[in-house]
């Protein structure tokens, strides 16, 4: 798997930790990097779920969320890491979505916290993203 | 005869392999325990939940095994001290064997079965599942954040819990000398007063932080050692706990010869 250092990635190679929940998993960046304390970095991360309108997945861990939200959660995680994040292959972490809408979508809704963003994907996906222009 | 001294050779080399490599790994987790940049919020989060579901989730278990195991051991120590007219060694029999040796021993087992396993086990899922490599990816520390905590969990909980496994023992020691030796609460403090020697203690104490430490160090180890094949999961633990089982009694033979040096 390619390595950022510094970078926040998401990739089907980097699941989320199994005995953490959603909230927990985000947080972890922020406690280990920043020195935060949870509470603190609940603070932050609680509105970015409701941005993503998946607020009510804080408490629940990796199995018990659905591909798109396990997704979000994972980009979260990312974009907390570090600019700039990069999606590894990210039609395989969401494979009941057809177009790269639904990922330049929740980029945008995050833009704020990410600089760059590098999507990797094989090539016969190129049309997923040509036709939804992300 | 080649074929013999080969297998010989092969296990020499290979316990060996992992003496060392234990050795190295404990040598570079205790340096990490005095380091205060390995502590965060997050591991001391895990270090809270660690101890929880290793010393507090098992107390009604481990007092329910603490009084029956304990009771019973004390009344046999007891009424065979008596039949054999030995009644002046009474101190000596309960806290020179009874709380120093048995207590720590008995308590280790206990966590050996039941913690030891189940950390083997989550470690090895982990590897499995790739999730020590994401915390890798996101760089966050595997040994700070996972390892560290359980460890201190296992020194932390086994102390505490052969705390109380030897005050569970004490009860019992005076329930039957009141009952056997006719010993009030004044001569039974005073007995265990005079035969309580401080080198002991200091080993007892000890004993028990080298238990705690190895009986989570040796899993967690066995537990990296899998591969991303979910069958190498059952190999890992039954690996692992072969090796704290030799741990245990290694710690024990040293603590023994630590005591008559």
């Amino acid at each position: 798997m390619l390595r950022f250092p510094h970078s926040g990635v998401v990739s089907p190679g980097a699941p989320l930790i199994s005995n953490l929940n959603a909230l927990e998993n985000v947080a972890l960046v922020l406690q280990y990097h920043r020195r935060f304390s949870f509470s603190r970095a609940r603070d932050m991360i609680v509105p970015r779920f409701q941005v993503f309108s998946i607020d009510h997945c804080a408490a629940l861990r990796n199995s018990a969320l659905s591909d798109e939200e396990r997704f979000l959660v994972m980009l979260l995680r990312a974009a907390f890491r570090g600019s700039p994040i990069l999606l590894d292959r990210p039609f395989m972490l969401i494979p009941g979505v057809e177009r790269a809408v639904f990922i330049n979508e929740s980029l945008l809704k995050i833009d704020d916290l990410i600089g760059e963003c590098y999507i990797i994907d094989y090539r016969t996906n190129t049309n997923r993203y040509v036709a939804s222009n992300a | 005869m080649i074929v013999v001294l080969e297998k010989i050779g092969s296990a020499f080399l290979s316990l060996s392999r992992s003496f060392f490599t234990t050795l190295g790994f404990s040598g570079a987790v205790l340096i990490r325990i005095f380091s205060p940049k390995a502590y965060t919020s997050a591991s001391l989060s895990v270090l809270l939940h660690q101890i929880y579901f290793t010393a507090v989730q098992i107390l009604p278990f481990f007092l329910l095994i603490s009084v029956i195991l304990g009771t019973l051991l004390i009344g046999i120590a007891f009424q065979t001290i008596k039949s054999m007219g030995l009644d002046r060694f009474l101190g000596t029999v309960l806290v020179g064997f009874i709380i120093t040796e048995l207590s720590p021993f008995v308590t280790v087992l206990l966590l050996a079965l039941r913690s030891s396993s189940a950390i083997n086990t989550e470690v090895a899922v982990m590897k499995v599942n790739r999730e020590l490599r994401t915390l890798e990816v996101f760089g966050i520390d595997v040994v700070d954040y996972l390892f560290l905590p359980r460890i201190m969990n296992g020194m932390i909980s086994l102390t505490l819990l052969n705390g109380l496994f030897s005050v569970v023992l004490l009860a019992s020691g005076f329930f039957f000398s009141f009952f056997i030796f006719g010993m009030d609460f004044q001569s039974y403090s005073e007995l265990l007063a005079e035969s309580i020697v401080f080198s002991s203690m200091i080993i007892l104490v000890g004993k028990c932080i080298a238990f705690g430490f190895f009986i989570t160090l040796i899993p967690i180890m066995a537990g990296t050692g899998a591969t991303y094949d979910l069958t190498t999961i059952p190999v890992s633990v039954l690996h692992g706990m072969i090796r704290v089982f030799s741990a245990i009694i290694v710690v024990e033979v040293l603590s023994l010869l630590a005591r008559f040096i």
